[in-house]
């Protein structure tokens, strides 16, 4: 614990756990909604269309987290296209486009073979690079996304109960449905710096998941998902950095593990 | 003269090309409790759907209040129990106050916020509908009767004018059914709400609603139970028998009331 403490003095690790805080509750509130909507493997597939959009990026010397932006956008609004006007369910969209995603990552990862260490470094990300500019547009950006809930937090309520029941309210569901997603997409973009392409639909789905076993309303889920999300940021920093061992990673199996817990917690409270 | 609360005219929807309704024409007006009837298939949800809002495929005129359905605001005015079977979203994690919250967010304004008066609202609506003991319960966790009039709740508590149900009481036992159409029923008579119903159940729906649409993608009969009584085409339809039993319920009923 002191080595953390005194690692805690670097920038680096300062912005790590900045940044980190951020995404990682962001991805929880918006996983709430997207799990209740069983839009769970939203998170996947647009990661995995992310792969491509890092390879991509490289390829063509631009940023790659410029070209995984547009291209997650693009890509969530296809989903929700393919979901809303085909026979296709949404199950079904996420996986043609995530499948797609991947194909394009390997294929670009085959052509440019100069750039393939970086661009498996971003498949399981690595938080304690997170640059400056990067810690301000994930603290931005999360912002954007928290202000987003909190004034639609009545109307995204009532379209993950029951869509059509939202509907007769007045409520615009296509367009809120759209904002869900465009959220979703920038929360993941920047969730790929923490865990990778890789993991990061478990940042979204994890939290979500281990508060739903402990819910007593949906206000609390929402709160205990966000606090979740927050100790195991802290907890998977601390263990990688005295561990030795990678953060994404850690963070991940600690969601994992609050899970089996809550998931106990349920099974001999509520039998 | 009372209000024309729902407008049909010259009504058509398809589905995937294939046409569910024809040619539907009707009036609904203040104060009237419609059943709507008819075999699987036959168009009664798509029917609702379709005055809600929901559907977007097909011609002919709809009104609400007098407006148009492409115009329409007023939402605060219809209050909509759709259909749901007991295991729909079994494991939804919400309070039943933050279910029946939900129907106060057509007459809100952006930034949709729940005040104290909200509360207010959601605890009388639970308390005349003689549930108020579940509102700290999750939704997930109550009986097929008791979600239902929960849901009941949720569309009464914006204090509708229009009440539009779809199949309530599929997932009920028997007493449970006749407790849910005895509350709507009440509602209608005591405050006046107009009653759109979609049943499968003819013969108990009969005993309270003041009139039947018959559907079977066309209207096969609109009217009163009077007039359903002595229509030959609906002899047809149901057989003599049957008729007869849906006319005694109704007028047993009502004579009940009488006396």
């Amino acid at each position: 614990m002191t080595k953390f403490l005194e690692i805690l003095h670097f920038e680096f690790v300062q912005r790590a756990l900045i940044s980190g805080i951020f995404i990682a509750v962001c991805c929880a509130v918006l996983g709430v909604f997207l799990v209740l909507r069983r839009y769970s493997l939203i998170g996947d597939g647009l990661a995995h269309v992310s792969f491509a959009g890092v390879g991509l990026g490289l390829m063509l010397g631009i940023y790659p987290l410029y070209v995984v932006v547009v291209l997650a956008l693009l890509s969530s609004w296809l989903i929700l296209h393919l979901s809303e006007n085909s026979e296709i369910h949404g199950d079904a969209a996420i996986g043609l486009v995530s499948s797609v995603g991947v194909a394009g990552g390997v294929l670009l990862a085959s052509v440019g073979e100069g750039f393939n260490v970086d661009l498996f470094s971003y498949l399981f990300g690595d938080i304690l690079t997170v640059g400056k500019a990067e810690t301000y547009a994930a603290i931005l950006l999360s912002l954007i996304v928290m202000m987003v809930v909190y004034l639609f937090y009545h109307e995204l309520f009532v379209l993950s109960y029951d869509e059509e029941y939202a509907h007769t309210l007045g409520i615009q569901t296509k367009r809120l449905s759209r904002v869900l997603l465009i959220l979703t997409a920038i929360t993941v973009v920047l969730g790929i710096r923490i865990v990778g392409t890789m993991l990061v639909s478990s940042l979204i789905i994890f939290p979500a998941v281990t508060a739903l076993q402990l819910a007593e309303s949906f206000g609390k889920v929402i709160l205990t998902a966000a606090i979740i999300a927050l100790i195991s940021v802290v907890l998977g920093l601390c263990i990688s950095i005295i561990a030795d061992l990678p953060a994404g990673a850690s963070i991940v199996m600690l969601n994992f593990a609050g899970f089996v817990i809550a998931f106990g917690i349920k099974r001999i409270v509520k039998g | 003269m009372s209000i024309n609360v729902i407008e049909v005219t010259d009504l058509s929807v398809r589905y995937q090309q294939n046409p569910v309704l024809e040619n539907i024409s009707f009036s609904v007006y203040a104060g009237d409790y419609v059943a709507i009837a008819g075999t699987n298939g036959c168009g009664k949800t798509t029917l609702i759907k379709t005055i809600l809002g929901l559907s977007q495929d097909y011609s002919g005129t709809i009104k609400l209040f007098g407006e148009k359905i492409e115009s329409f605001s007023e939402h605060r005015r219809i209050g909509y129990l759709p259909q749901t079977s007991y295991l729909s979203r079994q494991g939804f994690p919400a309070t039943v106050r933050e279910i029946v919250a939900c129907g106060l967010l057509s007459i809100k304004k952006f930034p949709k916020r729940t005040e104290k008066k909200d509360i207010a609202s959601v605890d009388r609506v639970l308390s005349m509908l003689k549930i108020e003991r579940l509102k700290d319960k999750l939704i997930g966790r109550l009986s097929g009767g008791e979600k239902q009039r929960v849901l009941l709740a949720r569309a009464l508590v914006s204090e509708p004018e229009l009440l539009i149900l779809d199949e309530p009481t599929t997932s009920l036992d028997p007493s449970a059914r006749n407790d849910f159409y005895e509350t709507v029923s009440e509602l209608n008579k005591q405050i006046n709400v107009t009653v759109l119903m979609v049943s499968h159940d003819s013969a108990t729906v009969g005993k309270y609603a003041s009139k039947l649409l018959y559907l079977n993608r066309q209207i096969v009969f609109y009217g009163s139970f009077q007039e359903f009584c002595i229509s030959n085409e609906m002899s047809r339809y149901f057989g003599k028998f049957e008729q007869h039993l849906i006319c005694r319920q109704h007028n047993g009923n009502n004579n009940d009331k009488i006396s």
